[in-house]
């Protein structure tokens, strides 16, 4: 992850993304006994100390640690706590917060909310989990993105894809996808390289030819895989023309990495049982193809495994 | 011949890890749809480019190896596709010419 990616993050995330809002409190009239206790049982450092909804101060370890140097008297939670507490706001950046802890040393900040009221506790730990989710969230997201999203429906597997257009170098994430799922279920080479190559014709037609990109739906049963193509446009003038072998109107820049011979569509055609096309200049492409998976196309189904390891049939 | 055999003969540096499947044949070309149109699977493809789709490609259509040729590296993207496809990239400092004609010469038709 470059460090440009964390910047941007603890810039866009707002303190209140980091803050723990499960925090425990003490009252400035109870025994620091009371505190102490506390603070052991939450395993925290620090608490806010409240008198109903208003914080009035900070007690923590040192403070524990202060008194019971003192020879832990009954000395009420008051007497010892911080009253100049450092609070941040919820609504500004993690950046700002992480500055504090940084100037101040401290391991926890109060977060108050627009009116001023405690909020949440805001910890190096809390920003870090914040942080690590985020991440981890985007890099889902990355995911998705580059290889779809995959759901059952029933027996049959929905493959979704959303192409953008322009991503050059990115072709291929949903063929390589979908080759993969068709593998994994057993179907024979010769029917995967079908729908791989189809797939993969199709995800660079939306990539160099559409304005927005478009979407590739893969389903995926026993009996058919079908490929749903489609975008928004710019749409195909003449449809045969683009059917010819050689037809291309590729730009010299997409030519140079390879698009463009010309020969995406006569290949759908070729490696599809069944290949609809329509579109329309100003509105948009849409393609169906359908591929045939005959017995032959899939690899026999295992043997069921035998319980105990008693002899294993098989019948061929 | 071998993917591994072949590249020990023409002398090719490896950039993924080298196998052993059988090569069944070559193609020659910068166009990816053409190799989608005109390969095979387990070929040899020759090219110059050197972009994340020359492993999709290969993937797709199930070539057993890519050689780059004219001393072009691939991008590390291909690289990592082409690995977890199990597609084996060589590099060559010679142009495809040349290397076409040496794996012609091995008996690859
Ligand atoms: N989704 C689409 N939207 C708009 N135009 C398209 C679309 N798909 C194809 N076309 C048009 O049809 C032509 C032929 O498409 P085809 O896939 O056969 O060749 P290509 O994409 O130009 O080159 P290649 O596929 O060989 O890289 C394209 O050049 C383009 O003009
Ligand atoms: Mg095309």
């Amino acid at each position: 992850m470059e460090y440009s990616v964390i910047h941007e993050l603890v810039h866009r995330l707002k303190v209140s993304h980091a803050m723990s809002t499960d925090y425990v409190t003490v009252p400035p009239n109870v025994a620091m006994r009371v505190a102490q206790q506390r603070m052991r049982e939450a395993r925290a450092g620090g608490m806010p100390v409240t008198r109903g909804d208003e914080m009035v101060g900070i007690v923590t370890t040192e403070d524990v640690i202060l008194w019971l140097d003192g020879g832990g008297r009954d000395d009420l939670v008051e007497q010892w706590m911080t009253r100049d507490v450092v609070t941040v706001d919820r609504r500004w950046p993690l950046t700002e917060a992480m500055g504090l802890f940084g100037k101040t040393g401290f391991g926890r900040l109060p977060v108050l909310d627009e009116g001023g009221q405690l909020c949440g506790v805001i910890t190096p730990e809390s920003i870090l989990k914040s942080l690590l989710d985020e991440v981890s969230a985007m890099l889902t997201a990355k995911d998705e993105a580059e290889s779809g999203r995959a759901t059952m429906d029933g027996s049959v597997l929905r493959i979704e894809f959303d192409v953008p257009a322009r991503d050059y170098e990115r072709a291929g994430m949903a063929s390589v996808r979908v080759k993969r799922e068709l593998a994994a279920r057993g179907f024979k080479p010769q029917l995967q390289r079908r729908v791989a190559i189809a797939t993969h014709e199709c995800e660079t037609n939306l990539i160099i030819h559409t304005t927005e990109g478009g979407r590739i739906v893969a389903l995926v049963d026993d009996g058919s895989v079908k490929l749903t193509v489609s975008d928004k446009g710019p749409g195909i003038e003449d449809i045969e023309r683009a059917m010819v072998p050689g037809f291309s109107t590729a730009s010299d820049f997409v030519r140079d990495l390879g698009f463009g011979a010309g020969m995406g569509l006569p290949n759908i055609r070729k490696c599809a049982d069944r290949f609809e096309i329509r579109s329309k200049r100003g509105s948009g492409t849409w393609l169906h193809l359908e591929f045939d998976v005959t017995p032959g196309d899939r690899a026999p189904a295992d043997p069921p495994s035998t319980d105990g390891g008693g002899e294993e049939v098989r019948i061929r | 011949m071998t993917v591994a055999e072949l590249g020990a003969a023409l002398g090719l540096t490896p950039c993924t890890p080298v196998s052993d499947r059988e090569v069944t044949g070559a193609i020659v070309s910068d166009l990816l749809s053409d190799v989608l149109a005109n390969g095979a699977p387990d070929y040899v493809w020759i090219t110059i480019q050197t972009h994340r789709n020359v492993a999709a490609v290969a993937s797709a259509q199930g070539l057993a190896a890519v050689i780059l040729t004219a001393g072009r590296a691939p991008n590390e993207d291909l690289v990592s596709l082409a690995e977890t496809e199990s597609v084996t990239v060589f590099t060559s400092l010679q142009p495809t010419y040349t290397v076409a004609g040496l794996l012609y010469g091995l008996g690859v038709r």
